[in-house]
């Protein structure tokens, strides 16, 4: 469905992507793992058309996306849940769902949609109308994923959707993702949760500096002696 | 002291001012909202509205439709043909330099300000520009306060627009992605906000608003001339400021006070003094309360 060919991505002088190859197969979970700074993040911004390439190739279904402004991506149903959740924190609850359908137009369905996401997470029906600075970090991940469902994606980028969350509610997010992938959505999860990443993926990338080092299944990287040391700590 | 009917009439007039520096500290207050820049052309967007519509009232008033008429379609023309004004400039002017740092686009907007003066000047000469329908003379007497129907009309079309732009802003799908935009630009992108559009959209809001305060203007006194952007533009941006800069309701509460304050020291102090008193609070406030009165954000980066 995604394919990254030789993504090349630079910040002035520093270039945070050398070259990155990475393929995410329709129906999947793959995980990208890697420490700060590796360019998780730059590679979800790259795809999502707010880092220009300086060179390679970002096709999604086989056609180009790289020269894509970012509302076209969007609207091709790829949707990113951005790293530290960036909710409208001066917009109510449901204002930050309304901004995840912008870009839809079938009143209706987004008020059914609505629904299905309060379902998905409770607390946001009991905050509805409330200032969404106001909730808790759990709270406004919840919005942040639930603001991304109202846009109906197709392909689900997720950048660190854990970072900074208690355990519980860490389980309850991870909980979430596989029901979200049960209802027909790809997903590219980019996580230092490495445990839990690789117990729900189907394939999984290492980055380091700008670059893929490993690329392999989720049972031989959990294996893998250098991830066991480099990410997984004492699991 | 000055008797209290004169004390009225001095409110009657300054909130008629006030309604005016109101409608043009909006397009400050929205554009800083959106995009953190002091756009220093707007006192000149402000006055180009005040010469189109002037031009344009001449024009349908020769075609021999009612005055009435004339005005309507004046200041329609003036809103129209001004925000070109405005998105020309976001477009030429501000956007190429919207990743160079602060002082960059700043710079810009003084030279465009400098350059729109000049281009009135050159294109319309230095003489006062005449409003060609006589109608500051019709009003009415209230107790001891004369009121002239252009002031009504100043107030009520102020009030209406004020209205619907915070209808516009607060409930549309189209004021919600302006409301992200200025909270989270790249949020915005991320839901789907096409980020340059909005952005083009409230210089063409705040130019239309400027516009339609200039013509209020010029038939209130009559004339406008090139140079008429830089005091309106500082009270409006005083106004903006007193509000909280980046707050819509403040930008419009300021201005109201701005007029008031000012009419009360002129009816008290002298007319004079009148800008010297503006000036006075721009400073008092950036010093004692640099948030303004209805703001939470600082602008620190002025
Ligand atoms: N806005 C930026 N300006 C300059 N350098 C940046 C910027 N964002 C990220 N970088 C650099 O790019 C590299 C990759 O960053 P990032 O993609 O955020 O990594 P990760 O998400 O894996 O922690 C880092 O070296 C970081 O310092
Ligand atoms: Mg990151």
């Amino acid at each position: 469905m995604l394919r990254l060919e030789g993504v090349r991505c630079s910040y002035g002088a520093i270039e945070a992507l050398k070259g990155v190859d990475l393929e995410v197969p329709k129906g999947t979970i793959v995980t990208l793992i890697g420490s700060n700074g590796a360019g998780k993040s730059t590679t979800l911004m790259a795809i999502s058309g707010l880092r220009p390439l300086s060179s390679g190739s970002i096709t999604l279904d086989g056609e180009p996306i790289h020269d894509l402004p970012p509302e076209a991506i969007v609207a091709r149903g790829v949707i990113q849940v951005a790293e530290g959740r960036r909710i409208f924190t001066r917009m109510s609850v449901r204002e930050n769902l309304l901004m995840g359908a912008f870009l839809r137009r079938d009143r209706a369905a987004i008020e059914k949609d609505m629904h299905h996401v309060m379902d998905l997470f409770p607390v946001l029906r009991e905050r509805l109308e409330q200032n969404a600075g106001t909730l808790s970090g759990g709270e406004q991940q919840m919005l942040a994923i639930g603001r991304a469902l109202m846009a109906r994606p197709r392909l689900l980028l997720l950048d660190e959707p854990s970072l900074g969350l208690a355990p519980s509610l860490v389980k309850a997010i991870f909980t979430i993702l596989e029901e979200i992938h049960g209802e027909g959505v790809t997903l590219l999860l980019v996580e230092q949760n490495v445990h839990r990443a690789l117990k729900i993926a189907h394939d999984g990338y290492v980055l380091a500096t700008g670059t893929v080092v490993l690329h392999d299944t989720p049972e031989r990287l959990l294996q893998n002696e250098e991830v066991k040391r480099a990410y997984l700590g004492d699991e | 002291m000055i008797p209290g009917g004169a004390l009225l009439q001095q409110i009657v007039n300054g909130l008629t001012v006030g309604a005016v520096y109101a409608l043009i500290a909006l397009g400050y207050t929205m554009v800083y909202g959106i995009i953190e820049l002091i756009n220093f052309a707007h006192g000149e967007i402000y006055m180009i509205g005040a010469y189109v519509g002037t031009i344009s009232a001449g024009v349908f008033l020769a075609a021999g439709l009612p005055v009435w008429a004339s005005l309507v379609l004046a200041i329609a023309t003036a809103a129209a043909l001004t925000s070109l004004y405005g998105l020309s400039a976001e477009r030429l002017a501000y956007r190429p330099l919207r990743k160079a740092g602060r002082l960059a686009p700043l710079i810009s907007a003084l030279g465009l300000s400098i350059f729109f003066q000049q281009y009135v000047f050159l294109a319309q000469g230095a003489k006062d520009k005449v409003f060609p329908a006589a109608i500051t003379s019709g009003g009415f007497v209230l107790g001891s306060v004369r009121v002239a129907y252009i002031q009504v009309a100043i107030i009520l079309v102020a009030a209406a627009l004020m209205v619907s732009l915070q209808a516009f802003v607060g409930k549309t799908r189209m004021g919600r992605a302006m409301r992200c935009t200025a909270q989270d630009p790249v949020m915005a992108s991320l839901v789907g906000v096409p980020v340059n559009r909005v952005i083009a959209l409230t210089f063409v809001i705040g130019s239309a608003l400027a516009a339609v305060a200039g013509v209020l203007v010029v038939m209130y006194y009559g004339k406008v001339n090139y140079l008429a952007g830089y005091a309106a533009g500082l009270k409006a941006f005083t106004a903006a400021v007193l509000g909280g800069i980046g707050n819509i309701p403040g930008a419009m509460l300021g201005g109201l006070f701005l007029g008031v304050v000012e009419s009360l020291a002129a009816g008290y102090i002298g007319g004079e003094y009148k800008d010297v008193v503006a000036f006075v609070i721009l400073v008092l406030v950036l010093i004692v309360r640099p948030q303004g009165l209805l703001g939470v954000r600082v602008p620190d980066k002025i």
